[in-house]
């Protein structure tokens, strides 16, 4: 049911100053980094999960959606309203709870920024170590609900990895608590692992209580030019297979790094290269050590060039430019679709070697980027305005032949808005209706996020 | 007896036609053992099968849907929670002979299996191939894949590598119905839905029968090394497990041993630490030659203002088993110190160890029994044998008091009931203390989107 006037003013009284339908806040919401654009009808910007309670027992006695949202730096347009309603912003949600050294975990509420959490445990000795590229705005709440990857999560996981606990207000408006605040727990189902990454389809994550780790004494990066990019992804197996456990293993194909030119520490040569930015961490020796066999593994898989950051302000050189390159390709073309492909480790080169052909078949553009470590590329497509079908027949064979190669769609983003037409391709029928039907237990009037992931 | 125990004849033709010759069994000989696991609680399966196919399963599943029949999928039956006891009656699927090894790839470092091999059978084929499967309970030699992955367990290493959910990356699953489910994939991340593997892992059971499993592989790592250490007592042990971690060290097992548990050992072996120890830490560190000589050194320096009273560190393959062979004593040795023991695996956050460890002290003391304490403290995770002669009903009644007690106690240190055996039959009266009404409905209502009718090991866990 559309929320007409007399329902939204209802809403405003019993949500308080919260609740706005202020034209510029409908337009804030109504778009993420997927370069969709769909308005909700209201925005609430709750202060508690009491507030989210409310909001949800509403929902249900006048049965209009609500949509969680985080930073809306999402890439599949799971914060955006497909059927208007409300959308649930959880940026006013963020204080800092405790990082607590003796027990190391963190306690957050949803709306904490990466990077805020991440300079507070360091402060403190300690490291979370999820850190997607968006880290400097994304929330960790949106990080749960998509369960964000990132460069580091080739050696540390994912942040699955280090959600222990949850307070997660239900469809109902009930409060659930889910997990524990130990390492280890095997009491009753994993409704923690089912939530993290549920995008929003099953409960609103109120507060979160993430593992923390000693932090690194030390971290040593260096970037290596390769002839193309295949022998840099082959180079990337065989770091892999090599018993070094690199802290970051990223990709930047020949397109990625034309548009960042200007900021690259060295003249960008003709032909197809492409660019490895490897790092190491631990103790000071370690690092060294790891860092050194990855540049020996780099020139004898033919790099032409191999270049250590010398210090920190180098090596976050290094990193501005890979976190750059999704930023500027957005902004590069009026069409632009983000693929986040993930195979096993060992086929990276035979999805590397597919992706020229594809492109030209479809006469589109064309980037390779992203966390080779762990298989996960991300494979942008940009266009003029209306190459949008086409966008999608590419993404579409894409996808069919990362499966062919024992891969995913989808190793980080998420489905949302974006990939849902193609979820068939990867799930059998039967698992899709089993996750219906656990989307209908937590959700059985179906108002949270609908139409999102499952088809 | 209910329904249940009695098999039907038609449900005993079905058995025969699709589990012929020694892959059934219906007399109470044959069948007793399946009755009964490490928990030693024990009931008479209905029937047992022991398939050697998917196929066989989903006829099965599908047929015990449509007659109401409970099944109770069983691995080795090492856990130690009841998890594999027939209670409401039923037909048990052995597993043991799904135990093949489907794949090693090297390149995408994963393994697929059939869940009833032996982790540890998995692990010395992945060694010649200088791979490395890292979950490994106590239980490695002798408890199945199948078993870890539905109590996701736990064991030495998962202090830096995680527990068994950590490890398994897809699975395929036959439910209620005999449909075969596939989750996760072979990748190492995949976000596609919602994450079915992590709900079935730790299932005990009540979800489905697993007949694959995709696991994650790691390089082997290239060298170990081991520091015991020896300390006056638990606090400054506990103490000084906690200097390691703030010395920025993640050892790949971190072990603790109190006094009553190092004694019990002593009582059948012999021991390297001396006599007057309060506790034990066996400190294991991995990585390549270099790193591991380094950590050692740098756990040395970390633990010094604790004072150990005696360490010793072992580089090769044998010194390190034999500072590690007394752990490994620890639970034939418990049951010399008396006829029975209530255990329980309570988790607290690391922070609480040494609250948690006096607490139990003082229980123990108060009520006048044996209590041994060890266990994976590196996450926090204490093993707690409640020693006692159940034949005393006064000895039974107070070594009940001290259980109820410690879990309390457990909990309102944030803790949990169980790191990682389970809840299974013995922790279930227990459950409310920990999980919320509204939690355990949800569970419920997930556990009927897989199983509406209730066959799947009913009656246990949640
Ligand atoms: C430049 C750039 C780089 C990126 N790099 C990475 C990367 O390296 N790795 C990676 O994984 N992703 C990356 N992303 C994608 C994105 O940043 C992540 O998906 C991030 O986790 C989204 O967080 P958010 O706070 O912006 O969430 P939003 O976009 O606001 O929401 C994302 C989803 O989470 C749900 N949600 C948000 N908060 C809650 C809550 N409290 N409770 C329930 N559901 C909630 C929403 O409904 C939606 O479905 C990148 C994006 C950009 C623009
Ligand atoms: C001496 C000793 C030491 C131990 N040490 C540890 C330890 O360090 N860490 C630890 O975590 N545990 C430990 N355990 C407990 C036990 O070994 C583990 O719980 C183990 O994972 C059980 O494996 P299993 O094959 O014996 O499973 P079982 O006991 O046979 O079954 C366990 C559960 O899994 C279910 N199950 C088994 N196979 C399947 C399948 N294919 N599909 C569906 N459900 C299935 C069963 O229904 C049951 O609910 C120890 C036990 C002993 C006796």
């Amino acid at each position: 049911m559309p929320l007409d006037a007399s329902l939204a003013a209802l809403l405003g009284r019993e949500l308080g100053p919260g609740f706005t339908t202020a034209p510029a806040a409908l337009t804030a919401a109504a778009t993420d980094d997927s370069g969709l654009v769909l308005p909700p009808e209201a925005v609430f910007f709750p202060k508690s999960a009491d507030e989210i309670s409310r909001l949800m027992v509403l929902a249900g006695r006048h049965g209009f959606p609500v949509t969680p949202r985080g930073a809306g730096t999402g890439l599949a347009g799971g914060a955006l309203a497909v059927s208007g309603g409300v959308v649930l912003d959880t940026t006013a949600m963020n204080r800092i709870v405790a990082v607590d050294a003796a027990n190391l975990c963190a306690v957050v509420e949803p709306g904490v920024v990466t990077k805020t959490l991440r300079d507070a445990a360091a402060a403190a000795g300690l490291f979370y170590p999820p850190d997607p590229a968006s880290l400097a705005t994304c929330t960790l709440g949106g990080n749960a609900a998509t369960n964000a990857g990132g460069p580091a999560c080739v050696k540390y996981g994912v942040t699955r990895d280090y959600v222990l606990g949850l307070t997660v207000v239900l469809p109902d408006g009930e409060v659930v608590k889910t997990g524990t605040a130990t390492r280890k727990g095997v009491v009753g189902y994993d409704l923690t692992g089912l939530l993290v990454g549920s995008e929003g389809t099953l409960g609103v994550i109120t507060e979160l209580t993430l593992k923390l780790i000693p932090h690194p004494r030390e971290v040593r990066a260096v970037a290596a030019l390769f002839p193309d990019a295949r022998s840099a992804v082959a180079t990337v197996a065989a770091i892999m297979a090599g018993g070094v456990s690199p802290c970051a293993l990223e990709l930047m194909d020949r397109a990625c790094l034309g548009i960042v030119e200007e900021l690259l520490p060295f003249a960008l040569p003709g032909g197809e290269v492409a660019l490895l930015l490897l790092e190491a961490d631990g103790d000071p020796d370690q690092a060294a050590r790891d860092i050194g066999r990855m540049e020996a593994l780099c020139r004898d898989r033919g790099a032409l060039a191999v270049l250590p950051a010398a210090d920190a302000a180098r090596r976050e050189a290094l990193w501005d430019i890979r976190r750059q390159i999704s930023t500027r390709i957005h902004e590069s073309a009026p069409v632009y679709l983000s693929e986040d492909v993930a195979v096993p480790i060992a086929r990276i080169p035979d999805l590397i070697a597919a992706l020229p052909a594809l492109g030209r078949r479809h006469n589109l553009s064309l980037y390779a980027f992203g966390h080779a470590g762990d298989g996960n590329i991300h494979v942008n497509i940009t266009g003029d305005t209306e190459c949008r079908p086409r966008t999608l027949a590419l993404a579409r064979e894409l996808i069919a032949l990362v499966l062919d190669l024992g891969g995913t769609m989808s190793g980080e983003h998420g489905i949302g808005l974006a990939k849902r037409s193609f979820i068939d391709m990867e799930l059998s029928p039967r698992s899709i209706s089993v996750q219906r039907s656990l989307k209908a237990v937590f959700d059985p009037a179906g108002l949270m996020n609908p139409g999102k992931v499952l088809p | 007896m209910s329904q249940a125990h009695v098999l039907s004849g038609a449900a005993r033709r079905f058995l025969e036609k699709h589990f012929p010759g020694d892959a059934a069994a219906f007399t109470p000989e044959e069948m007793f053992v399946y009755g009964t696991d490490a928990s030693r609680r024990h009931a008479m399966p209905t029937a047992v099968v022991r398939p050697s196919t998917v196929g066989q399963i989903q006829e099965l599943l599908a047929f015990a849907q449509a007659n109401r029949l409970p099944i109770v999928a069983r691995g080795r039956g090492t856990n130690t929670v009841g998890d594999c006891v027939p209670a409401s009656g039923g037909i048990v699927v052995s597993m043991a002979r799904m135990n093949r090894i489907l794949e090693i790839d090297p390149d995408d470092f994963v393994a697929v299996v059939e869940p009833g091999l032996v982790t540890g059978d998995l692990q010395a084929a992945l060694a010649k191939q200088r791979l490395f499967y890292a979950p490994d309970p106590a239980s490695v030699k002798f408890s199945s894949l199948g078993g870890n992955a539905n109590t996701c367990a736990g064991g030495m290493r998962a202090v830096k590598y995680g527990v068994t959910r950590d490890h398994i990356l897809g699975l395929e699953a036959v439910i209620p119905g005999g449909e075969l489910v596939h989750c996760g994939g072979r990748t190492h991340k995949n976000v596609v839905g919602l994450d079915l593997t992590r709900l079935f892992v730790g299932s005990e059971g009540t979800l489905g029968v697993m007949t694959k499993l995709t696991l994650k592989l790691l390089p082997l790592p290239a060298a170990t090394a081991t520091l015991a250490l020896a300390f006056a007592d638990v606090d400054t042990a506990l103490t000084a497990a906690a200097s390691v971690f703030a010395a920025g060290i993640l050892p790949q097992a971190l072990e603790f041993m109190a006094r009553e548990a190092l004694a019990a050992v002593a009582g059948i072996s012999t021991v390297p630490w001396p006599a007057g120890a309060g506790a034990v830490l066996l400190i294991r560190v991995d990585g390549s030659a270099e790193a591991v000589a380094a950590d050692i050194r740098l756990v040395e320096t970390a633990v010094q203002s604790a004072a150990p009273l005696w360490r010793q560190a072992a580089v090769s393959h044998d010194d390190e088993e034999a500072l590690w062979e007394p752990r490994r004593l620890l639970n034939p040795a418990s049951f010399k110190v008396a006829p029975d023991k209530i255990s329980d695996d309570v988790t607290v956050p690391r922070g609480r160890l040494r609250q948690a460890a006096a607490g139990i002290a003082a229980t123990a003391g108060e009520l006048g029994l044996k209590i041994l304490l060890f266990g994976h403290i590196g996450d926090g995770n204490l093993h707690v044998n409640i020693m006692h002669d159940a034949a005393d009903s006064h000895e039974r009644a107070r070594a009940q008091t001290a259980r109820e007690r410690i879990l309390a106690l457990c909990l309102s240190l944030r803790g949990t009931l169980s790191g990682e055996h389970g809840v299974g039959l013995a922790k279930l009266p227990f459950l409310d203390q920990q999980l919320s009404p509204v939690e355990r409905a949800l569970m419920a209502r997930v556990k009927a989107a897989f199983d509406p009718h209730g066959i799947m090991n009913p009656g246990k866990a949640y």
